[in-house]
């Protein structure tokens, strides 16, 4: 549904690492078949031809997200996304040059607001409830000259489909495929909104992002499960800020602080497209030259300088939640493209890839404690050091002690005993055929393009990827055990069901 | 609380992007597109004529779409099969599920269970079957080069499911869990028991499986479900992939053709209750965000109204961001992140369902917007714009419904399945340009009644109880139990 605009605060990693390995000839299809051409402002594009049917699928993704925040502005890479729906200064208004000079308006109380808010003074209550109104004032002035989503409205009768965009920790992408008539119409749009967004609408979508955050996480076991992982999981790196923001700051955010957001992180230079399908690139360069070409170049963004101290003891997080138990650990490791990494891909295979797997096997299968188990390689994200994360749902009366127990048991196997080569091999298999299948559709290929252009610094990475993991033995798989599976480097988080009691208020910040 | 306003955050956050900042040039400035109309460019015609897929019967009945896609070396495959939960007895609910995850599970006559796993992933092929309210499904997936085996494995896990009891215990105990934790989110539970208010507990298309029902289902019942319905005159199938056509074919003859036609008719499913209880109705569950479900019957899958009734339900709320309960509950009042109306048909009428997610606070403001916006829909007439975007967005994102091999064998055979006639997909965007704005509005009267609705609230009690009085009686509901 094009409504979740946020498709992914934890998929993108978890999909297109499931995807990324290549068979021989799909590969070096591949190789002969990804145009590349660079902008003189930076923008990468990745072109792909497929002419099966008169369509094509897009994706524009910035290197930016979650992991570029701070405390105090925690959501905004997220929220900017949703802005970037509101138009530009001809899509979405009636009349902008009358409609700006109340939006500058808008923001001048609305900074205000935010900063009394959160002094939080006695003595301000009354300036606060004026600042309030006159917001509320500001906004009505402004609705006249709003055409609501008529930028969706646009892409929509031109026949897009799964318009939509989402932001992880590591990256921020705009997708939509359309008929290929619409090219030239796509570009423009596309290029506008990123070199000429109008960011209206802010403080009524504040309160869109708000539900959001309780749909996804505080009305949701695993939302919450997740989000108490990985912020205990990093205390340093800014991994562990959720995508999503903290309540509070979700609440306070600024326009001015969007746009500023906006002028650091948007610039051509810190973006990549991919386009996979019914698109002849002798047509379509001069096209993208014409409209993106155009985007004035920036400097490059502020770097993330904090990294993550060695953890130095297991962490244990408990949540309390009105929900059956579940189990969740993560383990601090290295990320693409150190060897470690590819490593890793093979062993997640091993231990969770299917009925076969060694974790299914001995917990869904045999013991009998669990409904299911899972993990993921590159949680939460991939472009700074990351988590192998192991999450497990018990089976009644089981507890989530003994799903630990039963899964360091398999880990204690992995660092004692080398792999089968069978064994080996089929989680090899898996992984190629898995890529083959991430190639099918037109999405799918551009979706994998772009991610990895950005975050591995050239899609070719998925290649060599794909050599180095065939050569991947079982010593390697053991020696990386026995590094990183070790009790100090992980946090256990554990869901526990919390009484209902009638009179009970909810946790989780909705007022 | 960490707030900011935005010129602190960037100064005291860090100096280093500040630095940044007043070197930027000021993007857009010389973005020389910035007024540049969208539509001011203009698309040049489309023509698509795609492949038609081959059609044709076995000797035994079984119908089979195939098309060839040699773009990778993938061979897809699914079955469609005329069986389902409908047909479940009332105190057997959940065999039919039960049937479809042990018919993968369980083994056959000669490969058990986990060999079936094992073979199949060695190969990286996967086989999965799974039975929805009205059809099954069992999907190949194999790698060209293994094609033969996948094929094997496929057709005895259709034809010989073996259901051994080792698997249906383990089974038994997994459905049990996900029952016991059904309730866990709210969206879900919201939407099982509003089926359940308004078709009743009993009917089978809301019937649900309980503890119990679970408990006493036998592997014998899993054996007779198979024998009864799984038959190959009702099974239609859609290859799409890099085979060779006429290969492919003599591979299934060969191996589904001793598979004998039967001809068991499908059971007489009783006609929904003529009425239901309207009112509102709460589910307390201690949450910062409730849950507003509001709706009614549907309307049959063939009824000679359902173009009218797609374009109406476009312009509601099934439509994304360009609908009237989109833009006025989330973009204009911020109320939900998630809120749509969605008409889903099916044989015997399907429902309507209005649903948006909104924090406690706001719960009855949701409510009663969602309901005036329904009233609207059969008093404010569709405007041309409205009309003309909701056409156009059908109609030009049609193409999507076709765009792959594997999109366009499985949409036939489905399509056939569910009785729709075979010209559909072409006459599609005739019918859809046909529709009229007197058409949408007979719709909305004829389909939607905001008068008589179950209203279902999933929400914190502490906080609802003031507001959900203010929607009128209330009755409170216990869910389905789930131990």
């Amino acid at each position: 549904m094009t409504q979740t605009r946020n498709v992914g605060l934890r998929l993108v990693a978890t999909i297109l690492l499931a995807l990324a390995v290549i068979a021989p000839s799909a590969g070096q299809d591949l190789q002969g078949k990804v145009v590349e051409h660079t902008l003189k402002n930076g923008m990468r594009f990745l072109i792909v031809e497929r002419h099966e049917a008169p369509v094509f699928s897009a994706m524009v993704a910035f290197k930016v997200g979650g992991v570029d925040e701070k405390t105090g502005y925690t959501g905004l890479a997220h929220m900017f996304e949703h802005m970037a729906f509101k138009g530009t200064q001809v899509v979405g208004t009636k009349n902008y040059a009358k409609e700006k000079p109340i939006l500058d308006r808008l923001d001048r109380v609305a900074v205000q607001l935010a900063r009394l808010d959160a002094e939080n003074r006695p003595q301000d209550a009354s300036r606060r409830a004026a600042l309030a109104k006159q917001m509320e004032q500001l906004q009505k002035e402004a609705e006249q000259y709003v055409i609501p989503n008529q930028f969706d409205e646009i892409m929509s009768v031109n026949g897009a489909e799964g318009l939509n965009a989402f932001t992880s920790k590591d990256i921020t992408a705009y997708v939509e495929s359309l008929p290929s008539n619409r090219f030239e119409l796509w570009a423009l749009l596309e290029s506008q909104r990123i070199a000429t967004p109008v960011l209206r609408e802010f403080y009524l979508e504040r309160s869109v992002v708000a539900e959001e955050r309780l749909e996804r996480t505080d009305n949701d076991p695993d939302g919450k499960l997740y989000e108490a992982l990985v912020t205990a999981a990093f205390q340093a790196h800014p991994y562990h800020f959720p995508v999503i923001g903290w309540m509070s700051d979700i609440r306070s955010l600024t326009r001015p602080q969007a746009e500023w957001f906006h002028r650091i992180y948007y610039t051509p230079g810190n973006a990549v497209c991919a386009l996979v399908g019914d698109i002849k690139p002798s047509e379509a360069l001069p096209i993208i030259d014409k409209y993106f070409g155009a985007i004035p170049a920036g400097p490059p963004p502020p770097p993330v300088v904090t990294t993550e101290p060695a953890q130095d003891g297991e962490r244990r997080v408990q949540v309390l939640f009105r929900a059956q138990p579940q189990l969740s650990m993560a383990y601090h490791k290295p990320t693409l493209p150190s060897d470690d990494d590819f490593v890793f891909d093979v062993l997640n295979q091993i231990m969770t890839g299917g009925r076969t797997s060694r974790l299914y096997t001995a917990l869904v299968k045999q013991k009998r404690i669990a409904v299911s188990v899972d993990s993921d390689t590159s949680s939460p994200g991939a472009r700074y050091p990351n988590l192998f994360e192991i999450s497990a749902t018990p089976i009644y009366p089981h507890t989530a002690d003994e799903l630990t127990r039963a899964i360091d048991e398999e880990i204690e196997r992995l660092k004692t005993e080398p792999v089968p080569d069978r064994e080996l091999q089929k989680a090899k298999n898996q992984l190629d055929a898995d890529f083959v299948r991430g190639l099918a559709s037109n999405m799918g290929l551009a979706s994998q393009l772009a991610y990895y252009q950005l975050v591995a610094g050239d899609w070719r990475y998925l290649l060599r990827w794909r050599e180095r993991v065939r050569q991947i033995t079982a010593a390697d798989i053991q020696r990386v055990a026995r590094k990183y599976l070790v009790p100090q480097n992980r946090t256990v988080a554990v869901l526990q069901p919390l009484e209902a009691s009638p009179a009970s208020s909810t946790p989780g910040g909705a007022q | 609380m960490t707030c900011r306003s935005a010129v602190r955050a960037i100064a005291a956050a860090f100096a280093l992007v500040a630095a940044v900042l007043t070197m930027a040039p000021a993007v857009g400035a010389t973005y020389p597109y910035a007024n540049t109309r969208p539509e001011s460019i203009k698309a040049k015609p489309l023509s698509f004529a795609p492949p038609e897929p081959y059609r044709t019967t076995l000797p035994n009945g079984m119908v089979v779409y195939a098309l060839e896609d040699h773009q990778l070396p993938l061979v897809e495959i699914t079955a469609y099969i005329k069986v389902g939960s409908i047909y479940d007895p009332a105190d057997k609910a959940g065999l039919a599920e039960m049937t479809g995850s042990l018919m993968r599970t369980g083994g056959t006559l000669t490969r058990t269970g986990d060999e079936i796993d094992e073979q199949l992933e060695y190969i990286a092929a996967s086989v999965e079957v799974s039975i929805g309210q009205e059809y099954g499904t069992a999907s190949l997936s194999v790698l060209k080069q293994d094609l033969d085996q996948g094929l094997a494995i496929f057709a005895d896990v259709l034809m010989h499911p073996a259901f051994r009891e080792d698997k249906v215990e383990l089974a038994r105990q997994q459905i049990l869990e996900e029952i016991r934790r059904r309730n866990d989110d709210p969206p879900s539970l919201a939407d099982r028991e509003f089926m359940r208010l308004v078709y009743g507990p009993d009917s089978p298309w809301a019937r649900i499986p309980m503890p119990a029902t679970i408990k006493s289902i036998t592997r014998q019942d899993l054996l007779d479900l198979h024998a009864r319905y799984f038959v190959p005159n009702h099974i239609i199938l859609a290859a799409s992939g890099d085979f060779s056509r006429a290969d492919l074919i003599r591979k299934l003859q060969a191996l589904f053709g001793a598979w004998p036609r039967q001809s068991t008719p499908l059971p007489q499913i009783p006609d929904p209750p003529a009425s239901f209880r309207p009112g509102v109705y709460f589910i307390p569950k201690s949450v910062p965000q409730s849950v507003v479900e509001m709706g009614h019957f549907g309307i049959k899958r063939m009824s000679p109204d359902q173009y009218a009734v797609q374009v109406m339900d476009f312009i509601l709320g099934a439509s994304g961001f360009t609908s009237r309960l989109m833009s006025q509950v989330r973009t204009a009042r911020g109320l939900a992140y998630e809120v749509y109306a969605v008409v889903s048909p099916n044989a015997d009428g399907g429902l309507f369902r209005a649903v948006a997610l909104t924090k406690a606070s706001t719960t009855a403001e949701a409510d009663r917007l969602m309901v005036k916006i329904l009233h609207q829909m059969q008093t404010q007439p569709p405007t041309d714009a409205e009309m003309q975007v909701a056409k156009d967005s059908l109609i030009n994102s049609f193409v999507f419904e076709y765009d792959t091999p594997e999109k366009l064998v499985s949409q036939r055979a489905l399509r056939e399945m569910l009785g729709y006639p075979p010209d559909y997909l072409k006459s599609y965007p005739a019918n859809i340009r046909k529709v009229t704005k007197a058409e949408v509005v007979e719709a909305a009267r004829k389909y939607l009644h905001p008068d008589r609705m179950v209203q279902l609230i999933v929400g914190d009690k502490a906080q609802l109880e003031g507001q959900l009085a203010t929607l009128g009686s209330v009755t409170t509901v216990t869910p389905a139990p789930v131990e």
